[in-house]
């Protein structure tokens, strides 16, 4: 230990560590990273909870004390107060029905079509797999709203009939018009592709000799799919089921639009209300609930997962998978199949293009179709395609979508890069589970969030509220899990000698990336880039509480038009909106020939 | 000069020491092989030589310049060491063509155009892979592959070439050929090459020089033939030599009469297979034995011995050779030349007078 008295020696080491840490990109990304997240991810969180228990601006007097003072006045109000039964107890106990019924209908439905499409010959599977996830593209909201297209009545929320109710005469009951029932249903069909998706994964990776000695010892096909395939995929099943499940807890879209006209409340609705009248404190609490529950949801999945990775050793890459001939249920179960993607692709978009052609909304005649909602002008507003506002709006949404797609997507290769480069350091650690934090947070807590802590000018930020920054942000944050995801998993299947080849070559961080990473991990990085565009675009709950007039995007356009009552400019968005994401989604598929849908089940497991 | 000198070299990873205060040096222009079993620390002693891994502890030399140094943190980015390196797994970047990956190392050094396709041409031919310049990794044959690999590192002119196991994923007659294909560019090159392998076979028909690692500690360096008939500890007898090494205490059942310093104390005895022999006659080195199975393997035939006491023990020799057949009584004879003998606590060779001990002066 002599040597540290030797003059110079504490120097050079500083320099030549400093040097080292230079040489080693994935240290200094991951520290950038963990700073920047931290800013991002952990101080909001750290924001949220403690502004649930002080005073807000505006409620000195109701909570009897002074501005930013600790309180339980927000946590007492919504618990404990003769109030709180509205305030919390309903909305949690609708959020939790909606949930676990919209959950296993889904499941139903997503695991019936796997197993149909994958395990069975049934005819014409390409093009049903294209139609099959259109409703997981499509805006769940969107879905809301045709459905009050298709079963309104005149006596509840717009008060205009559907097309039933014009068609039959038959005045549809109010919990077919609006209420628990359409919401479970409107979120059934949106999100049954999600447990499609899993179960696909998890059937075409099961090794076809496991069912085929069964075969050989004499099993049916039922006896097969009931004592050998089906307990195979289960653990992936239970993922699908916990990860749809906590899906619902956040879900806002569907329960704003069927819900808040007849003051049906599930948590996200009620936090929403609570932001957009000022009440913080209320918001916050509702925030942090939701947050615990989706938290608690994932915390389930990850148990799931970890015991299925026991079995994802026993499945080998099966090759293709076992087919069972259909025989006589071809017919009939293609038809039920096509009935069914007709009615979750093809009717939504057609009844919404229906209702945006009527002048008067309700009145099917033809006499009454009319494109006056698209570009002409109706009570001194302007049709949707000659209006500066939506035009403006459609401009933010395009920024915004290619933004977030480029920042998300640059980080999440940034992040796949540190994690795989430092795995089993607490820096790689840090950066992974930071960048996870945000799956826990609903869209809508997100928005809520970000709109406190960016009002007011924090550091060397000035105050962000009214910019197109603040979206960008909490959309990339909100994106960021799927993004570090898919990014990590990217970078994983590049072996490090690939890069440690080209060091040894002299090449810089720079030459590396270009060269090397950015070129092999193209595909994964393209996937996350298409679907963060997809999702931003369509995204309604993060933005609602973050636009202004200024940074109006489509759906928070769409939105506003529906709390107006003007249907018809309503549907009319909606309908460029769905034009978009799914143009966007198959403009992809087609230029590159790889499926970026197939990244929804692979980022959400 | 490119000779490597390690002092006190030492790498942890986490609880785990994977290098230990190893000191040594590689000449050069030597054919160096580290043998060792899998997680022994081979690999990564290379490592640490290319710059891949930091120091814990200890210095490196290559030529005349530290490359590395624990004490002022001294370390040499792996590009500026002058080093070439084939990755166990190739490591060709797919998304580029032959001439595109072995081209790489000359366009990151801006060497000119001209230059450039001279040196790619005259490489290729070294490795034979004369026109197969456009195709992608994917197209080439794992045997191709590993040329490529080669000639990526052969271009730049590397005064060291490491090889992690280069050779582990060709099937055992490419091996073969591609041993014989090293020896070849080992020779023509004039480089030092430092070569990782867990196959001993490798490492006795390639190397100038075998240094043999255990738990990340040199167990015993010196040149093949050397290391294979005079091992300094039980493990590196083990270690090296195809067919299993017999073994067995010096006590009852044969009792022999050792000469010198392991007289009078316990020993663990030691002979090689292919050094056993069927006697005679009986005298002081021989026992009664008897045949339990005789295998034929190819190339040789093997005997399985069983003494008196319950010790197993087996014989190789060549093809042609006539042995008794299962079930004979035969008389084994364990030539004084051949036997070793083993500290049984610490494994480290023990001396007796022979006339085999030149390592008696080292003892």
């Amino acid at each position: 230990m002599a040597d540290t008295f030797t003059p110079g020696l504490r120097a050079r080491r500083l320099a030549n560590r400093a040097r080292q840490v230079r040489a080693n990109p994935a240290l200094w990304i991951g520290a950038i990273l963990l700073v920047v997240f931290g800013y991002l991810i952990a101080a909001p969180m750290l924001e949220i909870a403690t502004g649930s228990a002080r005073v807000q601006d505006g409620d000195a007097r109701r909570a009897g004390a002074d501005i930013g003072t600790w309180t339980a006045y927000y946590w007492h109000r919504l618990v404990a107060s003769p109030l709180a039964e509205t305030l919390l107890y309903t909305p949690l106990r609708n959020t939790l029905v909606i949930s676990a019924v919209y959950s296993v209908i889904a499941m139903v439905m997503g695991v019936g079509l796997a197993f149909l499409m994958v395990k069975t010959d049934l005819p014409f599977k390409r093009a049903i797999s294209v139609a099959i996830l259109v409703p997981y593209i499509v805006p769940s909201w969107t879905v809301a709203l045709a459905w009050t297209t298709l079963f309104g009545n005149d006596r509840v929320g717009i008060g205009a009939p559907g097309v039933v109710m014009s068609l039959t005469g038959w005045t549809t009951p109010d919990w077919l018009a609006y209420g628990p029932v359409p919401i479970i249903a409107v979120m059934a069909f949106n999100y049954y592709a999600f447990s499609y998706l899993l179960t696909v994964g998890a059937l075409s990776t099961i090794d076809r000799g496991l069912e085929e000695s069964a075969q050989l010892h004499g099993a049916s096909e039922r006896t097969i799919a009931r004592r050998i395939t089906l307990p195979l995929i289960l653990p992936a099943l239970g993922s699908a089921f916990v990860l749809t499940f906590a899906e619902g807890i956040g879900s806002f879209g569907p329960a704003a639009i069927l819900g808040i006209p007849v003051r049906y409340d599930v948590l996200a609705t009620s936090l929403y209300q609570s932001a957009a009248i000022g009440r913080f404190g209320e918001a916050y609490v509702l925030t942090l609930l939701l947050i615990v529950m989706a938290a608690v949801t994932i915390y389930a999945n990850t148990l799931l997962i970890g015991r299925r990775r026991s079995f994802t050793t026993l499945t080998g890459k099966g090759g293709s998978a076992r087919v069972i001939p259909l025989g006589r249920w071809r017919m009939p179960l293609l038809v039920l199949v096509l009935a069914f993607v007709g009615i979750a692709a093809v009717l939504p978009i057609v009844l919404l293009i229906w209702q945006s052609l009527q002048l008067r909304i309700g009145d099917y005649s033809l006499s009454n179709l009319s494109l006056a909602y698209w570009i002409g002008e109706v009570d001194g507003l302007r049709g949707i395609l000659v209006d500066p506002r939506v035009q403006s709006a459609a401009w933010n949404s395009l920024r915004l979508g290619l933004m977030v797609a480029v920042l998300t997507a640059l980080t999440g290769i940034l992040v796949g890069y540190v994690v795989v480069n430092r795995r089993g350091t607490w820096l790689a650690r840090g950066v992974e589970q930071l960048a996870f934090v945000p799956y826990v947070i609903p869209g809508i807590a997100f928005g809520a969030i970000y709109l406190t802590m960016f009002a007011q000018p924090i550091g060397p930020l000035p105050s962000l509220y009214g910019t197109l920054w603040i979206l960008v942000l909490a959309a990339s944050v909100n994106r960021l899990p799927f993004a570090s995801r898919t990014g990590v998993s990217a970078m994983m299947q590049i072996s490090p000698s690939l890069e440690e080849a080209a060091t040894l070559h002299g090449a810089g961080l720079g030459t590396r990336m270009r060269r090397i990473l950015l070129p092999l991990s193209k595909k994964g990085f393209l996937a996350g880039f298409v679907l963060s565009f997809i999702s931003t675009i369509k995204d309604l709950s993060l933005v609602i509480l973050l636009v202004t007039p200024s940074t109006n995007v489509l759906t928070a356009l769409t939105f506003g038009y529906i709390e107006l009552g003007r249907r018809q400019f309503a549907d009319a968005i909606s309908v460029v909106i769905v034009i978009i994401v799914l143009g966007a989604t198959w403009g992809v598929q087609w230029a590159t020939r790889t499926d970026p849908l197939q990244g929804f089940g692979d980022t959400r497991t | 000069m490119s000779r490597i000198l390690l002092e006190g070299v030492t790498k942890r990873f986490g609880d785990h020491l994977a290098v230990d205060a190893l000191d040594m040096e590689i000449p050069s222009g030597a054919f160096f092989s580290l043998l060792g079993p899998s997680g022994c620390g081979k690999t990564t002693l290379m490592r640490l030589i290319a710059g891949f891994e930091t120091l814990d502890a200890g210095r490196i030399v290559i030529g005349d310049r530290v490359v590395a140094d624990a004490r002022n943190l001294t370390h040499i980015p792996p590009a500026q060491r002058g080093l070439g390196m084939v990755f166990q797994s190739y490591a060709l970047w797919p998304h580029m063509s032959v001439r595109d990956n072995v081209l790489f190392g000359l366009r990151t050094r801006k060497v000119a155009k001209a230059d450039q396709t001279a040196r790619l041409h005259d490489t290729l031919e070294t490795v034979q892979l004369g026109d197969l310049g456009d195709r992608f990794p994917s197209e080439l044959s794992g045997g191709q592959q590993q040329r490529v690999a080669l000639a990526r590192e052969l271009i730049t002119d590397p005064a060291v070439l490491m090889l992690d196991e280069p050779l582990s994923n060709l099937d055992a007659q490419l091996r073969q050929d591609m041993r014989l294909e090293l020896r070849r560019l080992h020779a023509r090159t004039g480089r030092s090459f430092v070569y990782v392998t867990h196959d001993q076979l490798e490492a006795l028909s390639l190397s100038s020089l075998i240094m043999v690692m255990r738990a990340g500690k040199m167990e015993q360096i010196g040149a093949p033939d050397d290391i294979y008939a005079d091992p300094q500890s039980l493990f590196v007898a083990e270690f090296l030599g195809h067919g299993k090494l017999n073994t067995f205490p010096n006590g009852p059942g044969v009792p022999l009469p050792l000469p010198g310093t392991a007289r009078d104390r316990d020993v663990y005895l030691a002979i090689r297979p292919e050094d056993l022999e069927i006697a005679d006659r009986a005298d002081d080195w021989t026992r009664p034995a008897q045949v339990t199975a005789k295998l034929p393997m190819g190339s040789v035939q093997v005997l399985a011995l069983s003494f008196p006491g319950d010790r197993t023990a087996t014989l190789e020799a060549p093809r042609h050779t006539q042995l008794p057949d299962a079930g004979t009584e035969v008389l084994v004879r364990f030539s004084p030349r051949r036997l070793m003998a083993f500290d049984p606590a610490t494994g480290q060779r023990l001396a007796f007078t022979g006339p085999r001990d030149r390592h008696l002066k080292s003892v």
